[in-house]
């Protein structure tokens, strides 16, 4: 199969609902750099069909993720404007394969930032703002059965975000552990803390910029960062009500058909 | 007044303890273990204990979230016996050559300040009764072969209860809610698992009024100065020699240990 040809596999899953084999199944040569040149060609695609890039998001920044895979360093897609849904509001999902939902911290900057030195002070003094979120994500391939280089030419399984109202920062020396409550239609599934996306959701960012600076990109001011799962992800389906809680903010989202 | 199976059951398990050496599932030997049954082992372990001197300080409870009960197939959590040899200092060293197969978890430990009623214990009485609490590791080890414990082994097991470390910081429970309390355990410096303590029956007060009134069916009863462990905020981790283990908890402090083996034996 061609790039392109993968390009047009991975809309068409997307558009038809109908889930791929991985890549890697037929093709083991298949790299986690041909996977990004994928993903990007994906985002290309929809810039020029008037999509707007609204951010990024970190996968791969928990331990347990990292030994399910034996790789040790996160990976990253990309957000659209047209993926995030607004707190408290509807996931479809008409427009979703098997999609699944994971509570998150997301921070957006004040200024730009680019540069591979970059250091968590450097974040930590541009930050506009930090909040609750909960990423829903959608693999394109069956059973979510891939290996690295699929999920990342798959955008990482990104389907959509939900991000809190309340700017958190205020209480960044308590973020790493602040408690985090995931309930779906009123029971406690999961729980997990913001320490759990790489030692602390800053770091997320440190290796986000490092890594867009290989290519000489950086993170823009208002970009939305979804700093990678806190807890294992839990499959939503017609009529669940999911709801995120921390200390200072609480959101929830219905799944409709 | 004991069966003798349950007197044999018991001095399977003290010898095992003992000796580090593990014994078949005692629900495989007698497959239709009772809950009650498991608990009157446990107990008789509990009078050998306390004859043999060991002060009791407190008491564990397990088996708190839903997920870990259906694994284990109950549909409560269960208790097990603090000893004051299990408590081991902050900042210090386990010996796993002491130890069987070890796994370590993190959890709010509750000081009481009051004694609490042996029945009908709310979770405003445990409020009101609590001096202080604290963030605390809870180091388990089963006694019976490959952790493979159903309800009734684990039970039986005195809640495969086996050391416990408790952070040195008081907090008092005034103004906190434990729902936004999170926890982050670090093997070696590296955050592995994390958790809020609302993963504890909703809420850890919970579980202290649950073995309150667990105790009061035994006519026992939670003391002034009680240690209790109310369960954990997210999984296990397994103990290898010299692996530093942390836990941090929101306001609640944090706990250290190193593992070292420090003997030829096991």
């Amino acid at each position: 199969m061609t790039s392109r040809e993968k390009v047009e596999a991975l809309l068409k899953a997307r558009s038809s609902r109908t889930s791929l084999t991985a890549f890697t199944d037929s093709e083991p040569g298949f790299s986690i750099e041909d996977g990004y040149a994928i993903q990007n060609a994906i985002l290309n695609q929809a810039i020029q069909q008037g999509e707007k890039l609204s951010g990024f998001k970190m996968g791969l920044t928990s331990k347990a993720k990292q030994k399910d895979v034996s790789v040790f360093e996160p990976i990253r897609g990309f957000l659209l404007q047209s993926m995030e849904i607004v707190p408290n509001g509807v996931v479809e999902l008409s427009t979703r394969i098997r999609p699944r939902a994971e509570p998150e911290i997301a921070i957006v900057l004040k200024e730009d930032l680019k540069g591979k030195n970059v250091m968590a002070r450097d974040i930590v003094a541009r930050i506009y703002g930090i909040y609750l979120a909960c990423e829903i994500i959608d693999s394109r391939y069956k059973d979510y059965k891939f290996k690295l280089p699929d999920v990342i030419a798959d955008n990482t399984s990104a389907s959509g975000y939900l991000l809190g109202n309340v700017n958190l920062l205020p209480y960044l020396e308590h973020l790493r552990l602040m408690g985090i409550t995931f309930r779906r239609n009123g029971e406690i599934v999961e729980t997990g803390a913001p320490a759990g996306a790489l030692g602390d959701p800053i770091m997320s960012l440190v290796e986000l910029v490092r890594s867009l600076s290989k290519t000489d990109e950086g993170l823009l001011a208002g970009q939305v960062v979804l700093t990678g799962g806190l807890t294992n992800s839990h499959f939503i389906l017609p009529r669940d009500v999911f709801e995120v809680e921390c200390a200072y903010d609480r959101f929830s989202f219905s799944v409709k058909e | 007044m004991e069966n003798k199976w349950i007197k044999e059951f018991s001095d399977s398990l003290y010898e095992a303890e003992k000796s580090r050496t593990p014994v078949k599932p005692l629900t495989s030997t007698k497959t239709d273990l009772s809950l009650e049954e498991a608990y009157q082992i446990q107990n008789f372990n509990a009078q050998r204990a306390m004859k043999q001197g060991r002060k009791l300080i407190g008491y564990k409870v397990g088996l708190t979230s839903k997920v870990v009960q259906q694994k284990f197939g109950v549909d409560e959590p269960d208790f097990g016996h603090l000893f004051h040899d299990m408590l081991l200092l902050n900042d210090t060293e386990v010996d796993l050559s002491q130890l069987i197969q070890p796994k370590i978890e993190g959890e709010v430990a509750f000081v009481m300040g009051k004694d609490l009623s042996t029945s009908g214990v709310t979770p405003t009485e445990v409020i009101r009764a609590v001096d202080y609490v604290t963030c605390s590791f809870e180091i388990v080890d089963s006694r019976i072969e490959n952790w493979k414990i159903k309800g009734a082994d684990t039970i039986a097991d005195n809640g495969s209860s086996s050391r416990f470390v408790l952070s040195p910081k008081k907090t008092l429970l005034s103004d906190l809610d434990f729902s936004h309390v999170g926890m982050a355990l670090s093997k070696n410096g590296v955050v592995e698992v994390t958790g809020s303590a609302s993963a504890v029956m909703g809420n850890p007060i919970h579980a202290v009024a649950f073995v309150a009134n667990e105790l009061g069916r035994f006519g026992k009863t939670i003391h002034a100065g009680d240690v209790i462990l109310s369960g954990s905020l997210s999984g296990m981790l397994e103990m290898k020699d010299s692996d530093f283990f942390s836990c941090e908890m929101w306001r609640l402090g944090t706990v250290n240990v190193t593992c070292r083996n420090k003997g030829e034996s096991k």
